[in-house]
C-alpha cells in the first residue's frame, strides 16, 4: 500500500495504489484521487478507508433513524 | 394594456410579468426570457409543467378536480404545530387547528363543487415551531391527477411540502407511484424529512419525471442517487449543505444549474463535501455557483464528481465568491476547472438563501 503520483502537464495527480482513500489536499479532506496545480504541492496520507461503494440498503435502524428525524426528536433516541 | 415608450421598458414588463407568475425576485437574462415563458403553468392538461411552485409566502398547487362534488382528496395529513391556511382556490378555505405536539396527524379534506382546474394556495406564519409536512396521499386512487410530466408519462402520487423553522416550504414536488430507478438512501439525511418518510412505503424518489426545480437543505448529506435520474429536474437550489453525496443527481440529463448557499454564520457548516460522481452524466449542466461566504465552507470537490457532465475544462461556468476566486483555482480537484471559473458578481441567475428566504 503506497502513495502514486503522476505529474502530467501543470497537474500532479494523487492516489493510493490500494484502494484507499488518502488525505490532505486543500480542502483538506479524504480524496479517492487528488489533482492539484504544480505551483501548490500537497501532501497526502493514505488512509486505511477503502474507496467507498454507492451499495446501501436501507435498514430498521435506518428508518427508525428516519422516523425519530421526520417526528423533530433528532437523529439519537 | 400598458404602452412602453423603449423596447428596454417592454422588455421589463415582459420580464415583470414572468416574475409574477413564478414567484420570482431574481433579474432575468434577455435570452432566457422564452424559456421562463415556456415553463409558466397553464392551468390545465398534460403537457405544463411545473404545475407545483411556489412563492415567497405561500406554497402553490395546481389540481385537477376530475368531476362534480368530488372530495379532495382524503388524506391530507398536516404534521405541525402551527395553523395552516389552505385555500382550496373556489371561494373556501380551511385553517388547521393548532397542535401542541408535532405528531398529530389530521385528516382535512375539502369537496369540489364542479370540475375544473384550481388553485390551491397554502400560507403558515410557522416561524419558530417544527417542520411542517402536508402530504397529499395517493389521489391516484380517487382518479385525481395532480399533474404530469412534459411527455405524458408521469403521474403524481403525492405531493409533500417540507419548510424549515424558518418558514414556509420552498421546494414543492410531485413524485411518481411509477419508480424504475435508485437504488438506496442515506436515511440519516435531515431533508427532505417528508422524503424518509415515503421510503417507508413507497419507492425511491430517484427516476421522478415531474420534478423540475428542487429547494432545500442538506445538513447531514443528500443521500445517494436521492434525486438520480430524474429526467426533468432543471435546476438545484441548495442552501445550508453540508454533504452531497455520491451520485446525489446522477444522471439529470436536463439539469442546467446547481446553486450552493451558505452563509459561513452560526448556521453555516464547518464540513462540506462533493461526492463521487455527485453530478455524473449532467449532461446540460451549465452553471455552479458556490455563493459561499466563507472561505472555510467551500466545499472538497471529489476528481470524478462532474464526470461526463457539462461542466468541463472548458464547458460550463462555474462562479465562486469575488474574493475567493484565486484561490479556488488552486484548490485540490477544483483546480481542474480553473478555465472556466468566473466571479460570483457576474452571476445575474435565481439566488435562494434558505428557507423563509
Amino acid at each position: 500500500m503506497a502513495i502514486k503520483t503522476k505529474t502530467e502537464g501543470n497537474f500532479t495527480y494523487t492516489w493510493s495504489d490500494a484502494g484507499y482513500l488518502i488525505h490532505g489536499g486543500d480542502p483538506d479532506d479524504d480524496y479517492a484521487l487528488a489533482k492539484d496545480p504544480v505551483t501548490h504541492p500537497r501532501t497526502y496520507t493514505e488512509t486505511s478507508t477503502p474507496i467507498p461503494t454507492d451499495d446501501h440498503e436501507p435498514t430498521d435502524e435506518d428508518y427508525a433513524i428516519a422516523g425519530r428525524i421526520l417526528l423533530g426528536e433528532g437523529e439519537t433516541a | 394594456m400598458g404602452t412602453y415608450a423603449t423596447v428596454q421598458a417592454l422588455f421589463t414588463a415582459i420580464c415583470d410579468a414572468i416574475r409574477t407568475k413564478d414567484g420570482t425576485a431574481a433579474t432575468i437574462a434577455h435570452q432566457d426570457i422564452p424559456d421562463r415563458i415556456a415553463a409558466i403553468p397553464t392551468g390545465g392538461g398534460s403537457g405544463a409543467l411545473p404545475y407545483f411552485w411556489r412563492t415567497d409566502a405561500n406554497v402553490r398547487i395546481l389540481v385537477m378536480i376530475p368531476y362534480d362534488y368530488y372530495t379532495f382528496p382524503g388524506t391530507l395529513r398536516v404534521l405541525n404545530k402551527a395553523s395552516v391556511h389552505i385555500d382550496w382556490g373556489d371561494g373556501e378555505s380551511t385553517d388547521t387547528p393548532k397542535q401542541t405536539k408535532t405528531t398529530v396527524v389530521q385528516e382535512i379534506d375539502h369537496m369540489y363543487a364542479s370540475a375544473g382546474v384550481y388553485e390551491i394556495t397554502m400560507t403558515t406564519e410557522a416561524k419558530t415551531v417544527d417542520n411542517l409536512i402536508i402530504a397529499f396521499e395517493e389521489p391516484a386512487k380517487h382518479g385525481l391527477v395532480l399533474g404530469v410530466s412534459t411527455d405524458g408519462q408521469a403521474k403524481c402520487s403525492a405531493v409533500e411540502l417540507y419548510t424549515g423553522v424558518t418558514g414556509m416550504v420552498r421546494a414543492v414536488y410531485g413524485v411518481s407511484t411509477s419508480q424504475d430507478y435508485g437504488t438506496s438512501m442515506q436515511a440519516g439525511a435531515t431533508f427532505p424529512a417528508s422524503i424518509l418518510e415515503m421510503h417507508k412505503s413507497k419507492p425511491n424518489i430517484s427516476g421522478n419525471s415531474a420534478i423540475c426545480k428542487f429547494y432545500g437543505s442538506m445538513y447531514s448529506g443528500g443521500g445517494s442517487y436521492l434525486l438520480a435520474y430524474c429526467k426533468s429536474l432543471r435546476e438545484v437550489y441548495l442552501h445550508d449543505c453540508f454533504k452531497i453525496d455520491g451520485d446525489c443527481f446522477g444522471y439529470d440529463e436536463a439539469l442546467e444549474r446547481v446553486y450552493i448557499h451558505d452563509d459561513g454564520g452560526p448556521s453555516g457548516q464547518s464540513y462540506y463535501k462533493i461526492g463521487s460522481k455527485a453530478f455524473e452524466n449532467c449532461t446540460a449542466l451549465k452553471e455552479v455557483i458556490l455563493d459561499i461566504k466563507d472561505r472555510y465552507v467551500y466545499p472538497s470537490l471529489a476528481a470524478d464528481a462532474f464526470t461526463n457532465s457539462g461542466i468541463t475544462e472548458t464547458t460550463g461556468t462555474i462562479y465562486v465568491t469575488d474574493e475567493y476566486l484565486d484561490d479556488m483555482k488552486t484548490k485540490t480537484n477544483w483546480s481542474t476547472y480553473a478555465d472556466i471559473m468566473q466571479p460570483l458578481s457576474l452571476y445575474t441567475g435565481e439566488e435562494y438563501h434558505g428557507y423563509g428566504n
